[in-house]
């Protein structure tokens, strides 16, 4: 019988009965289990399949595997977790969206990004090389720097020629034929594999660092403290150099390096966090009721420090992208990859140390939508990655649903 | 209704013997608690009232291991709950206990509960923190406990937030959270102070309630109308020890030792010289009688040593305050002329029921007494 608003019923717990309840497989749990058997079979089957070929002619490296796994992980402890708490909101995600198009416009951005990374290997290799279709402008525009063969409208006399965008090659061609769609796209399969595999290798150390100073304190602080402080001091970019040394250019190497060494900032800002959230009050009540501090941990000062982690870690993605636009700006890339540095490097006529690429053989100017347009990309990415940051915290403040 | 409270009658509950907590300082070792013995019985309310840093909340920590060791020491000669003692456990079998069997609420309703989770997740915590269980069973639960404490509208307001409540709602759901374990002892820590008098008196009504279903309150409290509205006994804490001790009538009626008589004249309004021109402020001795620095009746006897022994002062056997002049060779009568009843201090208080009426008729006419 159902208990009366005058008269409660309250039973007495069976503690043995919730004893035997006790659940081990959670939906984060199954994603991850399931994710990583995925790749595992696929990554088997290539293993034991003749050519170096999965299917067609994709041919995946050690980085997609990485950004596979990376992926699964975000998806199983970031997504399904999120979801999880927005789920329980009253107001829906819908809404939520439709007031602040900016987040809305950020999140499809990001979306999309990554949708691209994750599909990124159907791409193929590089198109060929087609020096004779070089600088074709964007559809609209006219290029008085014209290809040997204008596949466009030309006007113009044969010293003046004039050649008008065309259909064929909508966004244009740099310098090597190559359509600039193409290398937008490219360029954003390297910006989603940095950001995934960043924030799955960063966002768990910081955290876990950060939480286990804050919580521990003493000794344990002084000395994970102390170490980060000295990592912060190493110039990542420098390591790169070093690696770059033996090595050679890798994406896999600028990621680790990087994230080795930078996801001291973000541990910091988590510590202090942690130092002010272990003080609430409902740290001491979980505590009065029996809590370990591992569950006061995950339960009460994790999410309650998502305030300044998440923006903190959407930031130092965004830069993540910036450096490797950077890092492929200055031609310390992987030649076969396509980063949106390297495009806009490659239309500059700047001449870069260094690099082995010649001056360029036209102004800039002339060939302004060769580094435009991956400069836009760019700007657009780590807009988008800000203001999803921004987006996500508040999502994830139930103060913020005043509806 | 059948409830676990069939232990047997003749041990109390709780049973402290000798507790003492130190905290470590830059200053050296600061005695928090020195030496407190009292007892709970089943189904007893038993109030701990004292001045802001007497020690009242490092007590109630200490019992279930809640201050922070280090830079706490907690030792006792004894701590026995339901038979059992806890003082000598580990920290995981300490764990199993806070919760399901000795429960805490605390004093600001505000920051008692975590603003990212909905109150209907947040008041089956404790059954959570041990185990996981389904979100179904959790949520009948759930409303249960809000109706338990009051709450209207239970079922709707499951999914509400924290920020969502007034305080005195708060504080409701804080004890929905507390009683979610079906604790036996539940533990106040100045649950009252935060919220106004009107929210105060309904919660009040809330403790009764929760007594009556049989579970011990061992309730922390320095403001006397709670005291008389909800105690069955009474515990005066002065300095890290405890200065009388004894049921609530007793102690109101004819308040005896020296602190206690300065803590109930500070509460009331009287005519003779204020606290401040009875007793002067010093720093509190960490030797013999704690209060002896203040008080107006101090000999040499009361200085050196251990705590003065609890020696019997009134017609009620439990009686008892920890002042040499109620020894065998005191002479308690100058101390007793100063005694004054919160109970007839204030006009007010007539109106709050039978233990007022009770304690008035109890107490020596004495009030104001001059120097």
């Amino acid at each position: 019988m159902p208990p009366t608003e005058d008269a409660p019923q309250f039973e007495d717990l069976d503690w043995d009965d919730i004893q035997r309840s006790k659940r081990t497989v959670t939906a984060e749990r199954a994603a991850l289990v399931v994710g990583v058997a995925l790749i595992a079979l696929v990554r088997a089957y290539q293993w034991l399949s003749a050519g170096p070929y999965l299917i067609g002619d994709l041919r995946p490296a050690t980085v997609d595997w990485v950004f596979l796994l990376a992926a699964t992980v975000v998806a199983a402890y970031g997504v399904i977790p999120f979801a999880k708490r927005l789920r329980r909101r009253r107001v829906s995600l819908f809404d939520a969206l439709r007031r602040r198009p900016a987040v809305a416009l950020s999140s499809a951005f990001v979306a999309g990004l990554l949708a691209v990374g994750v599909a990124g290997p159907a791409l193929g290799g590089s198109p060929p090389l087609r020096f004779h279709h070089a600088f074709h402008p964007p559809v609209g525009f006219a290029s008085t720097v014209p290809p040997q063969e204008c596949l466009g409208v030309e006007t113009g006399g044969a010293f003046d020629r004039v050649c008008h965008g065309t259909w064929e090659y909508p966004l244009g061609t740099n310098k090597r034929g190559h359509p600039l769609g193409f290398l937008l796209i490219a360029g954003a399969r390297t910006a989603a594999y940095v950001t995934v595999i960043s924030a799955a290798f960063i966002v768990p150390l910081a955290a876990a660092v950060g939480v286990v100073a804050g919580i521990r304190g003493g000794v344990v602080d002084d000395l994970l403290s102390a170490y980060v402080d000295v990592q912060l001091c190493i110039p990542a970019l420098l390591l790169y150099f070093i690696g770059y040394a033996y090595y050679g250019p890798s994406l896999l190497l600028l990621l680790a390096t990087f994230g080795l060494l930078s996801w001291g900032g973000i541990a910091r800002l988590v510590r202090s966090e942690v130092i002010q959230r272990r003080g609430e009050g409902y740290v001491l009540v979980a505590r009065s009721l029996g809590a370990s501090g591992a569950y006061v941990a995950r339960r009460h000062i994790i999410p309650n420090s998502t305030n300044t982690l998440v923006p903190a870690v959407f930031q130092l993605l965004a830069l993540f992208v910036l450096i490797e636009a950077g890092v492929a700006f200055l031609g310390f890339h992987e030649v076969g990859t396509y980063s949106w540095g390297s495009t806009i490097s490659e239309s500059s006529n700047a001449a870069i140390a260094g690099q082995l690429q010649e001056r360029a053989e036209q102004p800039a100017y002339k060939i302004w939508w060769a580094s435009t347009l991956p400069a836009a990309a760019l700007t657009a990415t780590l807009v988008a990655f800000k203001t999803l940051g921004d987006g996500v915290r508040d999502a994830l403040d139930p103060r913020g649903d005043r509806s | 209704m059948s409830r676990r409270r069939d232990g047997p009658v003749e041990t109390p509950l709780l049973s402290v013997r000798d507790l003492r907590t130190r905290i470590r300082t830059d200053g050296g070792w600061l005695h928090a608690v020195d030496g407190v013995s009292f007892d709970v019985d089943r189904g007893e309310t038993v109030c701990l009232v004292g001045e802001s840093g007497s020690g009242k909340s490092v007590t109630c920590e200490s019992l279930t291991g809640l201050v922070p060791q280090p830079p706490a020491e907690v030792s006792a000669d004894a701590v026995e709950f339901d038979g059992e003692s806890v003082i000598d456990r580990s920290a995981t079998e300490l764990r199993s206990i806070r919760g399901r069997r000795i429960a805490h609420v605390f004093q600001n309703p505000q920051s008692a509960l975590d603003p990212v989770y909905a109150v209907g997740e947040q008041v089956t915590e404790s059954i959570r923190i041990h185990e996981d269980v389904s979100r179904s069973a959790a949520r009948g639960r759930a409303v249960d406990l809000l109706r338990r404490v009051g709450i209207p509208r239970a079922r709707e307001r499951l999914d509400s937030y924290p920020h969502e409540f007034s305080g005195g709602m708060q504080q409701r759901l804080a004890i929905a959270v507390a009683l979610a374990g079906d604790p036996d002892l539940l533990i106040a820590d100045e649950p009252t102070t935060a919220v106004d008098v009107t929210v105060q008196a309904r919660l009040l009504d809330l403790f009764r309630s929760i007594v009556g279903d049989g579970t011990s309150i061992l309730l922390v409290t320095h403001d006397l109308r709670v005291v008389a509205a909800v105690a069955d006994r009474v515990l005066v804490m002065y300095g890290g020890t405890i200065v009388e001790r004894g049921p609530v009538e007793a102690v109101f009626g004819e308040p005896s030792h020296p602190y206690t008589q300065a803590l109930f004249d500070s509460y009331g309004e009287t005519d003779g010289p204020s606290i401040d021109e009875r007793t002067a402020r010093g720093e509190i001795p960490a030797d013999g009688c704690r209060f002896r620095a203040e008080c107006p009746h101090a000999i040499d006897e009361c200085a050196g040593g251990a705590q003065p022994p609890f020696h019997r002062v009134s017609g009620a056997a439990a009686h008892a305050a920890s002042c040499v002049h109620y020894g065998a060779d005191g002479d308690p009568s100058p101390i007793r002329e100063n005694a004054t009843s919160p109970m007839d201090s204030r006009a007010e208080r007539e109106s709050e029921g039978e233990i007022a009426e009770s304690s008035s008729t109890a107490t020596p006419n004495a009030e104001g007494e001059p120097r």
